[in-house]
């Protein structure tokens, strides 16, 4: 149920975070590249991918591999993120 | 059958809603081979589902299990010593036996470092929930698991007539039944020239297993008697509760072992009861008498042959499961085919159960045609036929330490992880070793046994994700 209700948080904030992308993206006049949008929606689900297996793998109470297995999918998420935002900003006219 | 069934079709029902065409049309595509309303209520029960990573074989010929059916020949199970590791004069034998406490705790200490012993209410638990273990329920009533107890009531008693099925309505029947009672996955191996050979020539007690010509089932002093319509064998599994399984082998984990064998007579004799109950017979083999669990289970696609050698791994259970029946019945049923999963090809790759394996009872090498020679191994039987791997019996405590450390154990669990892999190596095994080495980095596997008691137990002991 705890769980059910954190992804509904993130579903969210995730919904909300879009929006607000892209009405920036619009107010800037933002054009980037296919490939920027693909950087960050690779990003986005890596990130996801690492909450889904931190706290599944804490309801199997296997401790160690869940910020493990989380660190593995977290950290390139987090590079793709922040390249996804150096690229987009770098786009604005 | 059909006159019991609502008359309003789904038809009808869809044009009383005032649905449009297309909407009945969308429908039929979700719900193609639905005809009233009460195929739609009954349709999932007994269905078999597996993950979309499970692809069947033909009957028969199981994907990752090679079978030499010219070898293959009855045995005498009265000749064959399944654990000899208990009272064994080879090394190995005797040195498990008298290093048992020490060993184990070399495999617990893996996921527990400071884990020292079991307390009393370790021992306490796994005292209790075995106390019942094995149960005999026929001799205390005066009956065999061959006849079986004969208590529930027949057609004839009910002056009804037998029930009658195709033997696909059949399947789906007995696989809901047995889910019910708590046998986990309700398979099917049709009896031919071949899988005749895997029923032993002779039970433990002598008395001979033999195939008639006559329709008189029948057991006397020197035989079983069964006639030919007894053409399928039904196999299923018992789910190990989940938790303690993975705190094996410790004695508090061995619990899991225990209460697999207390759950296993009853479902057996429910199983045989209900067959009974329709009308028909089921000839109970759960003790190891009468056939090897081992090559059904591969053969009725409950599961692949694996490194365990002894034991085989299903997809959705990992190696939890225990005690797998055997029921040879007249109830006609469809088989089940053979599966590829890739979990023989996993445990190629693998090895972890083996490498943790304190008494080295394990194969570590690859899957051969050679049973273990006595002189080398001590081992009195070892099986032939079948490429594989073999379990070294003189030196298996059975200490269960294995069933911790499978990689299986995790299907179905709550991180898409397990999902995923479990894919990734049906469609190819290049990244199995990799996904083996990230296992134990990741100390997956065996738990501390300590922790048990400061988590809360699922009811039964089954987490849900299992079920």
């Amino acid at each position: 149920m705890e769980l059910t209700f954190m992804w509904i948080v993130i579903t969210a904030v995730i919904v909300l975070g879009l929006v607000q992308l892209f009405s920036w993206t619009k107010k800037n006049d933002a054009k980037p590249a296919w490939w920027v949008w693909g950087l960050g929606a690779v990003g986005l689900l890596l990130v996801l991918m690492a909450i889904q297996h931190y706290f599944g793998t804490i309801e199997e109470m296997y401790p160690t591999a869940a910020w493990m297995g989380a660190l593995i999918f977290i950290v390139p998420g987090i590079i793709l993120m922040a390249l996804f935002g150096w690229r987009l900003s770098a786009s604005k006219s | 059958m059909g006159k019991f069934h609502h008359t309003v079709s789904r038809r009808d029902f869809m044009k009383g809603l005032g649905l449009t065409a297309a909407g009945v049309g969308a429908a039929s595509v979700v719900n193609p081979g639905f005809h009233d309303l009460d195929e739609v209520a009954a349709s999932p029960g007994g269905e078999l589902k597996r993950a979309w990573w499970v692809k069947e074989n033909d009957f028969g010929v199981p994907a990752t299990l090679e079978i030499d059916w010219s070898i293959v020949k009855r045995r005498d199970r009265s000749k064959i010593s399944t654990f000899p590791y208990r009272a064994s004069t080879h090394p190995n034998a005797v040195y498990g036996r008298e290093h048992y406490d020490e060993l184990v705790k070399k495999t617990i200490n893996h996921a527990a470092p400071d884990w020292q012993s079991d307390d009393i209410r370790d021992l306490a638990i796994n005292g209790a929930a075995g106390v019942l273990r094995f149960y005999n329920y026929y001799t205390p009533a005066g009956k065999t698991q061959f006849m079986g107890l004969q208590k529930a009531a027949t057609p004839e008693s009910r002056n009804m007539a037998r029930w009658e099925g195709t033997p696909e309505e059949n399947t789906r029947m007995l696989r809901q039944a047995g889910r019910l009672f708590g046998a986990s996955s309700v398979h099917v191996t049709l009896m031919d020239e071949n899988t005749e050979k895997l029923i032993f020539s002779k039970e433990s007690n002598g008395k001979a297993y033999n195939f008639v010509n006559d329709d008189t089932l029948a057991e006397t002093d020197s035989e079983y008697r069964i006639p030919a319509r007894f053409k399928y064998m039904v196999t299923w599994t018992h789910l190990q509760p989940t938790e303690l399984t993975l705190r094996e082998p410790s004695e508090l984990g061995r619990s899991a072992t225990s209460l697999a064998y207390t759950r296993l007579p009853v479902i057996a004799a429910q199983m045989q009861e209900f067959v009974a109950g329709l009308g028909y017979h089921g000839i109970n083999a759960w003790s190891g008498e009468m056939a090897p669990s081992n090559p059904f289970g591969a053969l009725s696609g409950v599961g692949e042959h694996s490194r365990f050698g002894f034991a085989i791994i299903t997809p959705e259970l990992g190696s939890m499961v225990r005690g797998m029946c055997r029921m040879l019945t007249d109830l006609p049923l469809e088989p089940t085919k053979p599966i590829d999963a890739g979990i023989s090809r996993f445990c190629l790759n693998c090895a972890t159960c083996a490498k943790f394996c304190a008494f080295d009872a394990l194969p570590l090498d690859d899957p051969n045609w050679e049973p273990l020679k006595e002189s080398e191994t001590g081992v009195p039987f070892s099986p032939d036929g079948f490429k594989g791997w073999r379990l070294n019996t003189v030196s298996c405590s059975n200490c269960a330490g294995c069933q911790a450390f499978c990689p299986f154990n995790s299907s179905g669990r709550s991180s898409f992880i397990h999902e995923f892999v479990a894919g990734t190596s049906s469609i190819t095994p290049i990244f199995n070793g990799f996904f083996a080495n990230m296992e134990e980095l990741m100390h997956y596997g065996n738990k501390d046994p300590k922790t048990w008691w400061d988590n809360e137990e699922y009811l039964y002991g089954i987490n849900p994700k299992f079920i």
